[in-house]
Parts: structure tokens; sequence; C-alpha cells
């Protein structure tokens, strides 16, 4: 059975293992406060390999991939792109995602990547809205936003036959 | 100077007024941009998590296409899009197997020869001299975000904790640029849409730094910092700070008029805000 460092390892390259756990990536992590483990100890964990407490927890989905850790990190480790691997394991093994939120947005931007090929930002938002029960708490600020022509009401399609072309083939290599 | 031009999906939506700005002021310079044909998304943030080849073939697809045409640069002001073709064109130089990989994605022998740039390293070199309208007593923060600086080794673009680029930018237009210890902070990113209590927090701090540090004005450089930032004062109940893009502080220090530079299209107005500085 493959651990879950090597699934990392596959997904993005990056070695867990060499983590000395000196906390810079957590003292920098801007939503450290609100996580269920820090990105330190997302780096212990995966060491020894608790991959069911990893892709549960909130952190995965917190992370905002601002790359203050990656930048840091004095063992020169992607923790970014190490929280992106575990995202992505997540989706595949259909872990429930402790921020249902994050992987609903996720696949809301894919469909428009692949539909519109662009971010069709009033579709995105408006259904993003509707979920959390806030689409019309949020009535004022969107009315707003459309006001100032800051949102399009119809979204201008982009070269959606690359994009799907592109999409197919990278399928080849990686589960989309 | 000529440079074809990247504008990406929030530059003809929510950033409108970042394009119209920039346009105004490379006019005002003689720079000439010419929009990149065919452009598509750059396969933003959500994407690197769902899938890396996808979130760099994307971003490749459309630096082959500038490729193809033998030109060797690319104009990307948008900080998410400067970002994700950085990053691409870092992982393809990275790895040959991915080179290949993404090769076979976007069906294209791409070379890699074309160099990202951003307005704030073009606009180093703007002169003093040139200012009409005297801001000196405008305070102003710059505020850089996650994309542009980081990480130092993918984007090679400014000192990833302390730049001073867009600093150095509004010092020479005039402003009275303060320092202050956010200038790399997240802004709260796309949290607006999927954890609103965390937004508010991030996004908050930020103003709430910002007034401490005694700025009227923040100065970004990026769309989804700019949204963030300036739209929900109200609703988190903040002083009313203005978030302008650069590329409208240098057009409003060489006199353009601020409908071209869509400054009314901001929820915080700036006019008023700079009015009062210069009674000062
Ligand atoms: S900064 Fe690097 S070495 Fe230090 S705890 Fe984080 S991942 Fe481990
Ligand atoms: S990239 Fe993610 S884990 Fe790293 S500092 Fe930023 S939010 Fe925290």
């Amino acid at each position: 059975m493959h651990t879950l460092s090597l699934q990392i390892q596959d997904v993005v390259g990056e070695n867990v293992n060499i983590c000395y756990q000196c906390e810079k990536c957590t003292s920098g992590c801007p939503v450290s406060p609100e996580m269920e483990f820090v990105p330190a100890q997302i780096m212990h964990a995966a060491q020894l390999n608790l991959k069911q407490k990893i892709l549960g927890a909130n952190s995965i989905w917190l992370c905002a991939s601002c790359e203050t850790c990656t930048t840091r990190c004095p063992q020169g480790i992607d923790i970014s792109a190490i929280m992106d691997a575990l995202r992505i394991i997540a989706r595949r093994e259909k872990v429930k995602a402790g921020v249902p939120s994050v992987p609903v947005f996720y696949n809301l931007c894919l469909l428009s990547l692949r539909f519109v090929g662009c971010i069709y930002e009033l579709g995105v938002a408006g259904y993003m809205r509707f979920r959390t029960g806030a689409l019309l708490e949020d009535m004022p600020v969107a009315k707003e936003f459309i006001k100032r022509g800051k949102i399009k009401f119809f979204p201008k399609f982009r070269n959606v036959g690359r994009i799907n072309r592109i999409i197919s083939r990278v399928k080849k290599y990686e589960s989309i | 100077m000529k440079y074809p031009f990247y504008p990406g999906c929030s530059m003809h939506s929510s950033a409108k007024e970042y394009l119209d700005s920039f346009m105004a002021i490379s006019r005002y310079f003689g720079v000439e941009l010419e929009e990149v044909e065919g452009w598509t998304c750059c396969a933003p943030t959500a994407m690197h998590g769902i899938s890396p080849l996808l979130s760099t073939a994307i971003p490749a697809s459309n630096l082959a296409s500038i490729e193809e045409t033998g030109q060797d640069s690319v104009m990307v002001p948008c900080a998410a899009c400067f970002s994700r073709f950085k990053c691409a064109t870092h992982e393809i130089a990275k790895s040959a197997e991915t080179a290949a990989k993404v090769n076979d994605c976007i069906a294209y022998d791409f070379k890699n020869s074309v160099s990202i740039l951003h307005p704030l390293e073009i606009y180093d070199e703007i002169k003093h001299e040139l200012v009409i309208k005297e801001l000196s007593k405008v305070n102003v923060v710059a505020y850089y975000g996650c994309l542009l600086t980081r990480p130092p080794e993918v984007k090679q673009f400014d000192d990833c904790e302390n730049p001073q680029s867009m600093d150095n930018i509004l010092r020479k237009i005039g402003l009275n640029v303060l320092d202050w210890s956010f200038k790399t902070d997240c802004c709260g990113a796309t949290f607006n849409l999927t954890n609103k209590a965390l937004f508010n927090r991030l996004t908050g701090k930020i103003l709430d730094e910002a007034q401490l540090a005694g700025a009227d004005i923040i100065a970004v450089a990026c769309p989804l910092c700019q949204v963030n930032l300036d739209s929900y004062q109200h609703e988190m109940k903040k002083p009313n700070i203005p978030v302008l893009y650069f590329s409208q502080l240098i057009g409003l220090a060489y006199g353009i008029d601020g409908k071209e530079l869509g400054l009314d299209r901001h929820f915080v107005k700036c006019e008023e805000v700079i009015e009062v500085c210069l009674k000062r």
C-alpha cells in the first residue's frame, strides 16, 4: 500500500519527510488560527501516515495558497503544493471535505472554465451565495457590482474549444 | 515600446478600471499594447488544487500563441494571471517530463521563450518632473498581496518580505508613501465566497493596519485584492479608505481625467478624500 507521503510525492513531487518541525510555516500562515491542524502539524501527520485525520481536516480547504509557508520553509519544502496535493487526493478518494463550500467552489470554477472559457463571476458568485443561503442578504452588494459594471450579466465566451481540447488531453495523465 | 498584452478575465469585468487606467497611462507614455488574440482564462487558484498539469497547460497554451507570432514578452497586469504564467513557465523549465506533457496537451512544441512582464516593472522609470497634480499631502500605503512576489524563485519580481517597486513609483509621482508591515499579507482571497467569517478577519486586518499606519489611500496591483479591500468596507463597518490601482494614482498625478481612470467605479470614493488631504 502507498503511504500518504508517497502519494504526495507522486502528485506534486514534494517530500514531507525532510520537515524538521521548526514551525516557521505555521507562524506565517494567515489562516492557522482557524485550522484544525496547522501546517507544521499537517507535515508531521503526513510523516506518520495519519491519512484520514489530514484529509478530513478543515486545514487543507482553508489554505489560501498564499505561499508564505513555501517562501519561508528553511528546508525548501513547497508546503503550498503539498496542500494542493492533499486537496487532490481528498477529491479523488471522495473524502468528505472539512469545509464543504470550498470543493463546491472549485468544481464551479472548473465548470465555468469548461463551458465559458473563463470564470463567469456572476454565475460562480451567485451560486455560492445561493448555496450558503446568503443570496438575499448579499443582494445590496451584488446590485452595486452590477450598477458599477463590475460584474457582467452575461458571460463572454473565450475559446472554449481550445480549453476543452486541453482538458481532454490532460485527462490522459491526471484525473480531473 | 510595444507589448503583447494579456488582460485576463478580471480586467474585463470586476477590474475594468484597472484596464481603463492602465490603458490611459500607457497612451500617455506612448506604450503600445496589443491584446493577445484568442486568449483564454489563465486557470487561476482553484485549478491547481484540481490538476497541476491543467493549471500549467492552460497558461502555456496562451503563451504558446504569443510565441507562435514570434514575440518574446507579454504584459500581464493582473497579479493572479501574472502568477499563473510565471508558475507555468517555472514548472516547464524545472522538469522535462512536465514540459513534454504540456507540449502534448497543447499540441505545440513550446520553447518557453516568452518573458512575463508586470506593469510595475516598466513604470519604475517614471519621471517626477512630469507630474501635474501635487499629491504630497496624501498618505498612501502600497499593498502587494500574495501573488506578485511569492514564491520568490518563481516570481523573480521584488523582495518577497518587503517589496519596494510600487512604493518607489508612488514616491516618484509625489505621494507620501508610508511604511507598514502588511504589504504582502493575504487579502482574504476567495473566502468571500466560501467562508465569510474568515474573509472578514483577513480583509479587516489589512484595512485596520492601513488605518493605523496613517494611510488615506491603499494602492494595489491586483484585481482580487482591490475588490476584497474596497467592496465590503461598508458591510464590515470599517472606516472608508479608498483602494486604488497604482495605475489610477499615476493617472491622477499626470492630470488624466478621473472618469477615464474609472475612479467612479469604486465603492469607497477617493476624490473627496484627496480633496480633504490637499487642504491639510
Ligand atoms: S517550515 Fe518547513 S521545516 Fe519548518 S515545520 Fe514547516 S514544513 Fe517543516
Ligand atoms: S499557502 Fe496555505 S498553508 Fe501555506 S501559509 Fe498560505 S494559507 Fe497557510
